[in-house]
């Protein structure tokens, strides 16, 4: 899908909010944020893609120990390199806006917990978790027999079919149980 | 950034759980108070101003001394006496819908066969409302079967955006998964400890306990003492005077809920334990000096009310609507006023002490620059603490909603005043607190307290209702001589087979084995969390 105006029309307007949770405001003011993104020349085509590198310098995910994964997740790109066009964009905001239903949430949440991208969290995906809630900093890193701990912990509880990884489902069943989890899983321009 | 702010980073990590627990109790007040509406309220409401007449089972004398006082004093009222009787819940209040002698009793015959029974309805929306508070707090529980996973998976905020807040964040994390490992190296220390050393830490520990009983005894001392005195002296005629003595018992009960945790705290820092153990030991000690002192203002209550059993006595035999001087009908709204003052009183303390105390503190801190001040700094923000004067609040209501069925509607009000002031306590004058309670399992922790509370307030509603003679001037039970025997009487009209049914359900042969299986649900619950 090619626009070759810098404005959105009413039709993708409408379309736009029809395949995802945002309002109309939403969606304008993403646009607005994602041409600031675009080198001077392209801002003419929204089929350009933004690079990782200019999505980082965004302020809401500047410092988000998780910006990597959630580049690397909702980029459609063929290359794997993490770029996002508007409609990843989209989508991106899309999942991490109010109106998302927990299950949408829960489903990307594993996917950006899911550093491997092989479908599960095995114990390599969990150790890394922990370090980027914590901090990657050995400072600030848990010990290796506190990580190992942990982890023993995570995976007695979670793993119902003792194969040694958390499944979608698993995750999902889990997270459903978690006050916290919607409330927190929020990303708001 | 200024330090308001980071500070209130800091503090919606940690105060969330107060906040969730409290808008949870404004809910269960707010439900409560509509099934009461619902049946209790509104049908007398109707029936008092469409005027219905009431037809009761047995005669009463209507010219007993039981006359009904008129609220409406005569003369010149200033707005005092209206302050006053608010804050003591009597003259004006005592004749309204607030309190339980208000209420009619007998049939009223609504539309040819259909009647509406006002004790029985009144008796059975009361142990309904009781049964509602169980299920929708066992019910509304997050089970923390997975406590490690919620714990990991739920733990980012992708709300946050500065720097510094997120390694403030990642700062608390690291804590909280701390926090749970020394638990468990603790637990395997304790494991290797010699004998000797057992045997000394457990001698200083009897010793400590020891200590800590007694001085809940002499507490539980002061209390009686205090009730039984304000009841003596109820007659005093200065207003402000009086004011104080009736309010002798809640001052009382909130000073030692005030000072004996103070010893406590001291006294745990000989006894070793645990960082969590540390925290259950004081909660342990805190719920029980509040039920307990609770349990001690009730007894202290029925000893006057039945002058200690002895229906002879002469205080006990009149039923004179005099209030001050003789016990039978005024027993009853002697006692609901007691759980109303201590409802008010609560309130007023928390609103005083966020005012006298701890804005003075602040701005103490803020402008004096000695040493000694800024060390002693902000009030700390103690989670557990302000939960337990939650659980207090309600179970006070519990204990008194039979005698005062409007009070569900009173506690929301409270509530909700409470929230906004501790909301701005919380933001202008306080600090986190240094050891951070771990808030996901205390969730279930608090519950099961708050089941407590609704248990222990059920005994001296059973008690009431089975026991004692309701008073004969007032209220829908006056024509029986026990506040249960309407049940019986009720289900004696009803058609052969339904009474049959329900005898079956109230036979051994049922009740037991549902109560056994209730049991052994409520354990699996608790031991599903604690293990």
């Amino acid at each position: 899908m090619g626009s070759s105006a810098s404005q959105l029309t009413k039709e993708l307007l409408s379309e736009y909010q029809e395949l995802t949770f945002l309002t109309k405001q939403e969606i304008l003011l993403a646009h607005c944020r994602f041409k600031e993104l675009l080198p001077k020349e392209s801002r003419n085509t929204m089929d350009y893609r933004v690079p990782m590198e200019k999505i980082l310098t965004m302020p809401e995910l500047k410092s988000n120990p998780f910006r990597q994964r959630i580049c690397y997740v909702f980029s459609t790109s063929e290359a794997k390199d993490g770029s996002l066009s508007f409609e990843d964009f989209l989508d991106f905001l899309s999942v991490f806006s109010d109106s998302a239903t927990p299950e949408i949430k829960s489903h990307y949440a594993f996917r950006i917990f899911d550093f491997d991208d092989d479908g599960t969290l095995d114990r390599n995906d969990l150790v890394k978790l922990v370090n980027c809630l914590t901090g990657d900093a050995p400072e600030t890193r848990l010990s290796q027999e506190e990580m190992n701990q942990l982890i023993g912990n995570i995976l007695e509880e979670s793993d119902i079919d003792k194969d040694g990884t958390v499944n979608l489902s698993e995750f999902q069943h889990v997270i459903s149980r978690s006050p916290d989890f919607v409330s927190s899983f929020k990303i708001v321009l | 950034m200024t330090s308001w702010q980071q500070r209130k980073g800091k503090y919606k990590l940690q105060s969330a759980s107060y906040f969730r627990f409290l808008r949870f109790l404004v809910f269960l007040n707010l439900m409560s108070f509509f099934l009461i509406g619902c049946f209790v309220l509104i049908p007398n409401v109707t029936i008092r101003s469409l005027k219905l007449t009431t037809t009761s089972n047995s005669s009463v004398k209507n010219d007993t001394e039981c006359t009904y006082y008129n609220p409406t004093p005569t003369g010149l009222v200033n707005f005092f006496n209206y302050v006053l009787d608010i804050l003591s819940g009597t003259g004006m209040l005592e004749f309204s819908y607030l309190f339980y002698g208000f209420y009619e009793s007998g049939e009223v015959d609504l539309v040819k066969k259909i009647s509406y029974n006002i004790p029985v309805s009144y008796l059975v929306t009361c142990l309904c409302y009781m049964l509602f508070c169980i299920i929708w707090i066992v019910l509304s529980n997050d089970v923390f079967l997975h406590y490690f996973c919620s714990l990991v998976f739920s733990a980012w905020d992708f709300r946050l955006k500065s720097e510094k807040f997120i390694k403030l964040k990642q700062k608390t994390i690291r804590y909280e998964f701390q926090m749970e490992l020394e638990e468990a190296e603790a637990h395997r220390a304790a494991l290797h400890r010699t004998m000797s050393d057992n045997a000394r830490l457990y001698g200083y520990r009897v010793a400590l306990n020891l200590v800590v009983i007694a001085c809940i005894t002499g507490a539980f001392y002061c209390i009686y003492l205090a009730t039984q005195e304000s009841q003596r002296l109820q007659s005093e005629t200065s207003f402000l005077l009086g004011l104080l003595i009736e309010y002798l018992p809640s001052v009382v009960i909130t000073a030692a809920n005030f000072i004996v945790p103070m010893i406590c705290d001291f006294v745990m820092r000989f006894e070793a334990y645990t960082l969590s153990m540390q925290i259950k030991v004081i909660l342990f000690r805190a719920v029980f000096l509040r039920f307990a002192s609770l349990g001690v203002l009730l007894f202290s209550l029925w000893a006057q009310i039945t002058c200690g059993g002895d229906v002879t006595a002469t205080d006990c035999k009149a039923c004179e609507y005099n209030y001050g001087h003789n016990y039978t009908m005024l027993s009853l709204i002697v006692s609901l006023h007691v759980m109303y003052k201590l409802m008010i009183f609560d309130l007023l303390t928390i609103t005083l002490v966020t005012l006298l105390v701890e804005f003075p503190r602040r701005m103490l801190v803020d402008f004096c620059s000695w040493k000694l001040v800024k060390l002693w700094g902000y009030q700390q923000f103690l989670v557990p603490q302000n939960i337990l004067q939650l659980i207090y609040g309600q179970t006070v209501v519990w204990i008194g909603v039979f005698f005062c069925p409007l009070l569900p509607l009173l506690n929301t009000i409270k509530f909700i005043l409470i929230f906004y002031c501790k909301k701005l306590t919380l933001f202008r004058n306080c600090r986190p607190a240094e050891k951070t309670f771990r808030s996901a399992r205390s969730n279930f922790f608090f519950r099961i307290i708050l089941l407590i509370g609704l248990f222990v307030s059920c005994v001296p509603l059973g008690y009431s209702v089975a026991k004692i003679q309701p008073s004969k001037g007032c209220g829908p039970f006056r024509s029986l001589s026990r506040i249960w025997d309407v049940i019986p009487n009720s289900v004696a009209e009803l058609p052969i087979t339904t009474q049959q049914f329900l005898y079956f359900l109230g036979s051994q042969a049922f009740a037991v084995p549902l109560f056994l299986l209730c049991c052994h649900f409520m354990l699996y619950l608790i031991n599903c969390v604690v293990f």
